[in-house]
């Protein structure tokens, strides 16, 4: 053990012998590996501000749509055929046990005087299921209520949210009670939480004419029931619409996972393009130690003549590789996690995140990068005969 | 039990045409104590004689045994520990390690036997006393004259205690006066017990030994006490 210690301290002494030359060649090392660590944390970083906002949103929520691509097979009309989801289909979502509630969302708009306002009827449970946000007032509850955008309010009834809660808006000649205004909304990634307001179902399908809901949104009981309560509310529309799947179940999950997986490409992507540089590192790493090798023939010789076996030259040199690696990868670490952490400083719309892995796996590469590249020149001269290398000048 | 037996011992390099055989058939015996000059011109073969003897090279037929051991037959690693056991170095141009002080050079073949760090430094300390260097053992090579560095490679040859002491030229790098010096230290270590042999086609070097082996295309050609040569 010491004498492995000692022989590595010769590796050591070996890169000070020429510090230039290894710094540079290091230099490579240090710009892979820093590569490596700030696109991997970008790719990261992206997914990290994906996932948290996807999972704000409610990872129990069911969202059923009208349409399939099996519907598409009919005809052109079949996708675009007006929705195949009835008041009764929210009924049957409700009525299973793994949902905990369900409610339909009917989009339309109102005209509420001369302007003309989003507006989604929906059943009371809404609020719970997509986590609705009131800055002042309670959500629509009965027939005649209306809950309407900050906006909204201000631009129709002239005045902030707390004085708008009990006015009454006028809608095609109608009477609505304003009962709630909605907390501004923050742009969010996730299905869109729709820049709406809310009135009851009965009213908006009254308001629109239209037969069926636009969309049904239900809550699963846990977030572990979430696939379960999918596949019950998929074979119970099923059978209610006489056996055809002319609708969609999603849930976040769904979307999650495709989110997931593009993120991860991307990490993948961005860190394979980082490796090529670390890659060239090596390569430079390689020449260097050949170079020195080339030079030390003497010197190796001597060591030889002396004693030193061919594993003892070999591990000289090797460790005088994996030091380059080492040291420059540890550097390239350093650099990597104090540019991410400077970034988001700059401009913080830009996401990093730097990962335990990938600091273990950048310092773990640059180890292997040494290993591999510090192979060849460390075995070339283990080989070297002493006879000849001590001949050599 | 003799330093070194060497029966039949042959050396061929190249193949077919290229063939050359630098040494044929020869037949030496070493024994403890003795002080031996190996002469002979240039391509005598007193070169490949030497790497043979220092364990350097491995002889292409014949046998050697080396302080009653059988090392013509032994390769790679097993060579390389032999040789760190069994033979100390002192070559024409020292050949110490330019980076490493007189000390580090020193101690160098006991880190490659595995001697822990406290017996190294006395050992060597001891040693570069022996030659008279223990005030210079933290200077570095250049900051040496040729005889000092003949001195710390010779304190690095007897180091690890070896069957051999196998000096190349020793003294063909040196001044008169250092030449004398280093001969001198060679004489004192030899009364102290420590077998030498000097490779030289030097007369004057070869006049201090007791025993003179001439060469001649591969074979030797004189084998007699020095006083006759």
């Amino acid at each position: 053990m010491g004498k492995m210690l000692r022989i590595a301290g010769m590796g050591l002494s070996g890169l000070m012998v020429n510090r230039g030359r290894s710094a540079l060649s290091m230099l490579g090392i240090v710009i892979g590996v820093f590569a490596v660590i700030l696109l991997t944390s970008l790719g990261n970083g992206v997914q990290e501000a994906i996932t948290g906002k996807l999972t704000g949103v409610g990872s129990n929520l069911l969202l059923i749509s009208p349409g399939n691509s099996e519907a598409q097979g009919d005809g052109p009309l079949a996708a675009r055929s007006a929705s195949t989801l009835t008041r009764e289909d929210v009924e049957k979502v409700r009525s299973l046990p793994t949902v905990a509630a369900a409610s339909a969302s009917v989009p339309t708009a109102a005209l509420a005087g001369t302007k003309t306002i989003p507006m989604t009827g929906v059943d009371p449970s809404y609020a719970q299921i997509r986590s609705v946000d009131l800055a002042t007032g309670r959500f629509v509850e009965h027939s005649g209520e209306v809950v309407l955008e900050t906006a909204v309010a201000k631009d129709l009834l002239k005045s902030g949210p707390k004085d708008a809660v009990g006015q009454t808006l006028k809608i095609r000649g109608k009477g609505y009670e304003v009962v709630g205004v909605l907390e501004v909304v923050e742009p969010a990634f996730g299905p869109p939480v729709p820049e709406t307001s809310y009135m009851n179902t009965d009213d908006a399908l009254a308001l629109s004419g239209a037969g069926n809901v636009g969309q049904i949104v239900a809550e699963a009981r846990s977030a572990g029931s979430v696939d379960r309560a999918a596949k019950e509310v998929g074979a119970r529309l099923k059978s209610a619409h006489g056996g055809r799947e002319d609708f969609n179940v999603e849930t976040q999950k769904d979307l999650l996972s495709v989110f997931t997986l593009v993120t991860d490409l991307l990490t993948i992507l961005l860190g394979g393009i980082a490796s090529i540089s670390l890659l060239v590192g090596g390569i430079g790493i390689m020449n260097i130690m050949l170079v020195s090798v080339a030079e030390r023939t003497r010197e190796i010789g001597v060591r030889k003549a002396i004693g030193a076996t061919d594993t003892d030259v070999l591990f000289q040199f090797l460790f005088e590789a994996l030091l380059l690696t080492l040291i420059g990868g540890l550097a390239g670490i350093g650099l990597g996690v104090g540019v991410s952490a400077l970034l988001p400083e700059i401009n913080p719309i830009i996401p990093t995140s730097v990962t335990g892995t990938s600091i273990v796996l950048a310092f773990g590469v640059s180890a292997l990068v040494g290993l591999v590249f510090g192979v060849l020149p460390a075995y070339r001269s283990a080989r070297l005969e002493p006879v000849e290398a001590l001949r050599r000048e | 039990m003799r330093v070194i037996e060497a029966r039949e011992l042959t050396k061929v390099y190249g193949r077919g045409e290229n063939r050359v055989e630098a040494l044929t058939g020869m037949n030496m015996n070493v024994e403890p104590g003795e002080w031996i000059a190996i002469m002979g011109p240039s391509g005598s073969g007193k070169s490949t004689l030497m790497n043979l003897i220092g364990l350097l090279d491995r002889p292409t037929s014949g046998s050697y045994t080396l302080n009653g051991r059988d090392v013509s037959r032994l390769r790679g690693s097993e060579l390389a520990r032999a040789r760190r056991d069994l033979i100390g170095f002192v070559f024409q141009s020292y050949n110490l390690l330019p980076r490493e002080s007189a000390l580090g050079n020193v101690e160098l073949p006991m880190v490659y036997a595995g001697v822990g760090r406290k017996e190294r430094r006395k050992r060597a300390l001891g040693l570069l006393e022996t030659v008279g260097l223990a005030e210079r053992a933290h200077h570095r090579p250049p900051e040496l004259s040729g005889g000092q560095m003949q001195r710390v490679a010779i304190a690095r040859a007897l180091v690890n205690g070896p069957a051999l002491l196998l000096a190349d030229e020793p003294t063909g790098n040196l001044d008169t006066v250092s030449g004398a010096e280093i001969l001198d230290l060679f004489e004192e270590l030899n009364a102290s017990g420590v077998t030498v042999v000097v490779v030289t086609h030097d007369a004057e070097v070869a006049a201090r030994t007791q025993r003179v082996v001439e060469l001649r295309d591969g074979r030797i050609v004189a084998d007699e006490p020095s006083e006759v040569v």
